[in-house]
């Protein structure tokens, strides 16, 4: 890269530097003491990970969090890339689109006091629907099975919208020819799609991913929000935990370690889906 | 020529910038102004508000400006901003955070101004002397007292009546409030609530108010106390609420008692403001005494001056001055606020004493305060955790999703691994 490049890059390179890569530096020195500074703050290298790993409650939030990922990324992905493929084939028009779009638009507290109202027991009327149907006697918010789930839709009720917008543009992008060329050779609508439209989609289904990814590990307002990591620790994603030991046991030297290790378990994912995309020019 | 030109124009600006200073700098000074911030978000944020407004209008030297935030982000917040050097110069502590939380204080009897105790003439004999004493740390006084907060029971007059139940003769032992639960069942309401808002912490809450009335300690020697048949006993009887279908899990009581649907609720004296709209005649009853000894949950709110930085110490005297004014306007807390306040004067005050909220809340609340009946949870350094390691298996348990004796043993598991550490 000439010097031009390098001033072209600067300007970022100097905002991510002070603002993404040195608090991460910063909070990686947090995590390695017992940070107080009104008192002191006292090295201890790595003992509060070790009193991390030893806690049951981190370990709960941990997995919860995959669990949690497990819904949401597979969710908020093919929810989106099927109402984009409806689009783009005409199957359905605008209305939808703006209807499925709309929440998008919506505040996360916004969003969660909705749903929190709707599975409310006492004036909700989705609660109220399940009951009568006879399929749910305890609110969904408030079950231990079902309450990561709960969140997990109104996960993806928010979000997928923005994911169809991603999804349509580059179907809309893909050349005509090419869909000319298979249905000539007698290609059917799915040989289509696994054969032209994934391989295609390949970059933004990546783009797509890794926010995916980024978002659902680090949920953290529709969780406090609807079950405030309830009932018990049932949906206690780490974030929150996180939030937590930080806020409430007034312990940022821990609380930093959690944050990194949520930093670790993204980046580990987002590599991996690099990787597996075999996208040689995101990787360099 | 370009590089003159740069020169020039930059002279120029901080000409302008400089001139700009000297204007402000010769304009007349205004009010001292301060901030004060509270974590208070009920029916006594108002009446925080109306005080504050009150000192800012008989107040022309001194003005005061009042943000209300977060109750469980406050500490937390409160901390950072010392270590920022941009803290607020009123905040407010809790009683059981006094004793993490003080290193962030300005001690007011040895302040970097001096004895603020003693230039604004406050005195311990003027306030209930051993809440007074919990902010006294190593000989120095970091805190004022400002309330003392409580848990009791509220309930529905008509539901009562409808029920067949005499309004005037709230049930206040055992035997009384399951048959006043069952009569209200049999009349078509929802009987009690033990958990106000319905998060997890209110569930704890009422475990605890079972547990200390069952003469438990909840932590004894840095150990956990409280996995023992005093405490399955207590978790056994929360239980039966809901065993009993005295309320279905995941409600939120204060929207069911606000509709009307409920016959008693458990809340605290801060509740008070907010059922001043509903629409049908309410009591408090105080705390039955359900077990042994009659025990309510409480805690006392502390009016402190956070530690200033350097450039933030001629505002300290300000504050104390604002401080002062809300102490001994404190009988506003109690009637607007719905706390027992903890100055004498203000405890004694005619007009708290002829209010409304003393008439129908503030009076049995006080009584609890100062009868014996009020217990704070331990002054632990670690409370906020222990607290958080207690109540997930409560709510769980009471829930149905977990047995008692298995709630209270992941409990003491988790508080003991808090205490260790």
């Amino acid at each position: 890269m000439g010097a031009e490049g390098i001033l072209f890059v600067l300007p970022y390179g100097i905002l991510w530097l002070l603002f993404l890569f040195l608090p991460l530096v910063f909070g990686f020195y947090i995590s390695l003491h017992k940070w107080n500074p009104l008192v002191g703050n006292v090295f201890q290298g790595f003992q509060g990970y070790i009193e991390l790993f030893r806690t049951p409650r981190f370990w709960n939030s941990f997995w919860v969090t995959w669990r949690f990922v497990l819904f949401v990324i597979p969710g908020i992905i093919i929810v989106g890339l099927l109402a984009a493929l409806a689009l783009h084939a005409k199957l359905v028009g605008g209305l939808f689109e703006s209807l499925f779009f709309f929440p998008y638009l919506l505040n996360v507290s916004i969003v969660s006091i909705l749903w929190g109202l709707l599975h409310d027991p006492d004036v909700g009327i989705f609660f109220q629907y399940l009951k009568q149907l006879g399929i749910a006697t305890t609110p969904l918010l408030n079950h231990e099975f079902w309450a990561l789930p709960m969140v997990a839709f109104t996960t993806i009720w928010w979000l997928a919208g923005y994911r169809m917008v991603v999804f349509r543009a580059a179907l809309a992008s893909f050349p005509a020819e090419l869909y000319e060329a298979a249905k000539l050779d007698g290609a059917g609508p799915i040989r289509t799609f696994f054969t032209i439209t994934l391989p295609l989609l390949k970059p933004t289904l990546l783009f797509a991913l890794v926010l995916t990814t980024v978002g659902g590990m680090r949920a953290f307002g529709q969780v406090i929000l609807m079950t405030a990591g309830g009932p018990g620790t049932a949906s206690e994603v780490l974030a929150l935990y996180m939030y937590r030991v930080g806020f409430e046991f007034l312990d940022f030297g821990r609380a930093a370690a959690v944050g990194f290790i949520l930093f670790l378990m993204i980046f580990t994912l987002v590599m991996i889906l690099l990787k597996f995309f075999r996208l040689g020019s995101e990787l360099k | 020529m370009k590089s003159v030109l740069v020169l020039v124009l930059g002279f120029c600006m901080l000409g302008a910038l400089w001139g700009a200073g000297a204007k402000e700098a010769a304009k007349p000074a205004g009010p001292v102004k301060i901030w004060f911030n509270t974590l208070f978000h009920g029916g006594d944020a108002k009446a925080m508000e109306m005080i504050v407004q009150e000192f800012n209008r008989r107040n022309q030297d001194v003005q005061i400006d009042l943000t209300q935030g977060s109750w469980t982000e406050y500490a937390a917040q409160l901390n950072n901003a010392v270590m920022a050097g941009e803290a607020p110069q009123i905040g407010i502590v809790l009683n059981f955070l006094m004793p993490s939380m003080h290193p962030a204080l300005t001690p007011l009897n040895d302040s970097p101004v001096g004895d603020l105790l003693k230039e604004f003439g406050i005195k311990r004999e003027d306030y209930v002397e051993y809440v007074w004493d919990i902010a006294s740390i190593g000989g120095k006084q970091y805190g004022i007292p400002l309330d003392n907060t409580l848990l009791g029971v509220y309930y529905n007059k008509e539901a009562f009546r409808k029920a067949g139940l005499n309004p005037d003769k709230p049930p206040m032992t055992m035997d009384e409030f399951v048959a006043a639960c069952e009569a209200l069942k049999k009349a078509g309401f929802i009987p009690f609530h033990p958990a106000a808002f319905g998060q997890s912490r209110w569930y704890r809450r009422a475990w605890y108010i079972f547990y200390w009335q069952k003469g438990g300690e909840l932590i004894v020697n840095n150990r956990a106390a409280f996995n023992n048949q005093k405490g399955l006993e207590a978790l056994e009887a929360l239980v039966s609420i809901r065993e009993r279908g005295w309320n279905t899990p995941g409600t939120n009581g204060a929207a069911q008692f606000e509709s009307g649907n409920l016959g008693m609720m458990m809340n605290g004296t801060w509740h008070y403001l907010s059922l001043a709209n509903v629409k049908f005649e309410w009591g408090m009853m105080g705390i039955p005494k359900w077990f042994e000894k009659q025990y309510t949950w409480g805690s006392n709110h502390f009016l402190v001056i956070p530690r200033q930085s350097k450039k933030q110490e001629p505002l300290i005297k300000p504050a104390m001055k604002a401080i002062k004014f809300i102490s001994e306007n404190s009988h506003l807390w109690g009637i607007y606020g719905g706390h027992v306040p903890l100055r004498k004067s203000a405890m004694q005050s005619p007009e708290l004493q002829q209010s409304e909220t003393w008439k129908k809340a503030l009076k049995t609340f006080t009584e609890m305060a100062f009868g014996g009946i009020y217990k704070s949870k331990p002054l632990h350094p670690r409370i906020g955790e222990i607290n958080a390691a207690i109540e997930p298996y409560i709510e769980r348990a009471y829930n149905g999703t977990i047995s008692p004796k298995e709630a209270l043993a992941l409990a003491e598991r988790d508080v003991n691994a808090v205490l260790s550490k």
